[in-house]
């Protein structure tokens, strides 16, 4: 992946985010890193880093590699998937549906009012 | 200062999904069946293009958005069998959804049953770009090497189909054939799995009758057939 224009379009939301809560201040932002979006999630902090070193209230984030989750139509197994082996754990079914970890997603913002 | 914690679950990639989604739609509701054609560099993309568009000449209509880094040698390579536009990257490692959208008005945005676009060659980067594809199709050629799916697996999850490539040439190197495939159906079991060589011209037909069944299926419309005059041309 390009985690440098994933880091540029992290900020332009988290800027999209600031301008929904007018007169607060981002302070920090939890991301999630599934292990199958391709995002090498140490570049993506860097990246991150890099491309806030001019501001003067830098937004801290937290990232969390979440593994590959699935779920089986079969027999109703939720489980995570090891070595990309896409097949239900309990039944072998092939019949599943991955349920997470393939994406990166801002889970939460730290949100300060700026007046005390 | 007082924090307080929003909830957000925001997917950052979301509006690049959308605009995909939306690619697909429209020239799904055209009856254009959009095939990306990915594999490492060199697996045999190019040739096997030409062969399916000789394969479907007088009867099915094509077009081709080719991708390289550098160079317009694969669209002069095409541009005797098929309509075909180069998209140059001048060093990116995959295509994105606007460069392919260019390419298509590029050409003319042409009303054809196929529009097949294919990728920069790299088993990495293009497996996280959506381009508004029906159809991903991963060439794995012989001379790649049969552990290709295992090392690299995003590509074979978010393929559709697996095409192994120069199989004229299994009797002299070591791939195996039902290693790769095994490999690969572990990580996708959906995949379809085809056996050509474009050189000797086997595996041709069956992979084409492939394409126009998922384009009836996914597409939902019927291949425009021409004349049969035409096709006997």
């Amino acid at each position: 992946m390009h985690e440098l224009s994933l880091a540029r379009r992290i900020l332009r939301q988290v800027e999209e985010l600031r301008n929904e809560y007018v007169d607060q201040h981002i302070s920090a932002v939890e991301l999630e890193v599934g292990l199958m979006s391709g995002v090498d999630p140490d570049i993506l902090a860097v990246s991150l880093q890099d491309e806030q070193v001019d501001r003067d209230k830098p937004v801290e984030f937290v990232i969390n590699v979440v593994p590959v989750l699935a779920h089986c139509s079969k027999c109703q197994k939720d489980f995570q998937v090891e070595h990309y082996a896409f097949s239900c754990v309990l039944c072998g079914s092939t019949e599943i549906e991955v349920t997470g970890g393939d994406c990166v997603r801002i889970m939460s913002i730290t949100v300060e009012d700026l007046e005390v | 200062m007082v924090g307080r914690t929003i909830v957000v679950r925001r997917d950052v990639q979301a509006e690049q999904k959308r605009e995909a989604d939306a690619e697909r739609e429209l020239l799904g509701s055209r009856g254009t069946l959009v095939v990306n054609m990915v594999s490492s560099p060199g697996a045999g993309k190019t040739s096997l293009l030409a062969e399916i568009a000789q394969h479907w000449q007088g009867r099915h209509s094509m077009a081709v958005l080719v991708g390289d880094i550098e160079t317009d040698r694969d669209a002069q390579r095409l541009a005797p069998f098929v309509p075909v536009t180069q998209l140059t990257t001048g060093g990116a490692c995959h295509l994105e959804l606007p460069l392919v959208y260019r390419g298509r008005m590029a050409l003319g945005d042409p009303q054809v049953d196929f529009l097949f676009i294919e990728n920069i060659g790299n088993l990495v980067c293009p497996a996280s770009h959506d381009l508004g594809e029906h159809l991903r199709v991963v060439l794995l050629s012989v001379t790649d090497g049969d552990d290709k799916p295992a090392k690299y697996p995003k590509m074979f999850r978010t393929s559709h189909a697996l095409i192994i490539s120069k199989c004229d040439l299994l009797n002299y190197v070591p791939f195996r054939t039902e290693e790769a495939i095994r490999d690969a159906k572990s990580i996708q079991p959906k995949l379809s799995c085809f056996e050509i060589s474009s050189l000797r011209r086997f595996g041709i037909s069956e992979l084409c009758r492939y394409f126009e069944n998922e384009r009836l299926r996914r597409v939902g419309s019927p291949i425009r057939e021409k004349s049969n005059e035409s096709a006997a041309l």
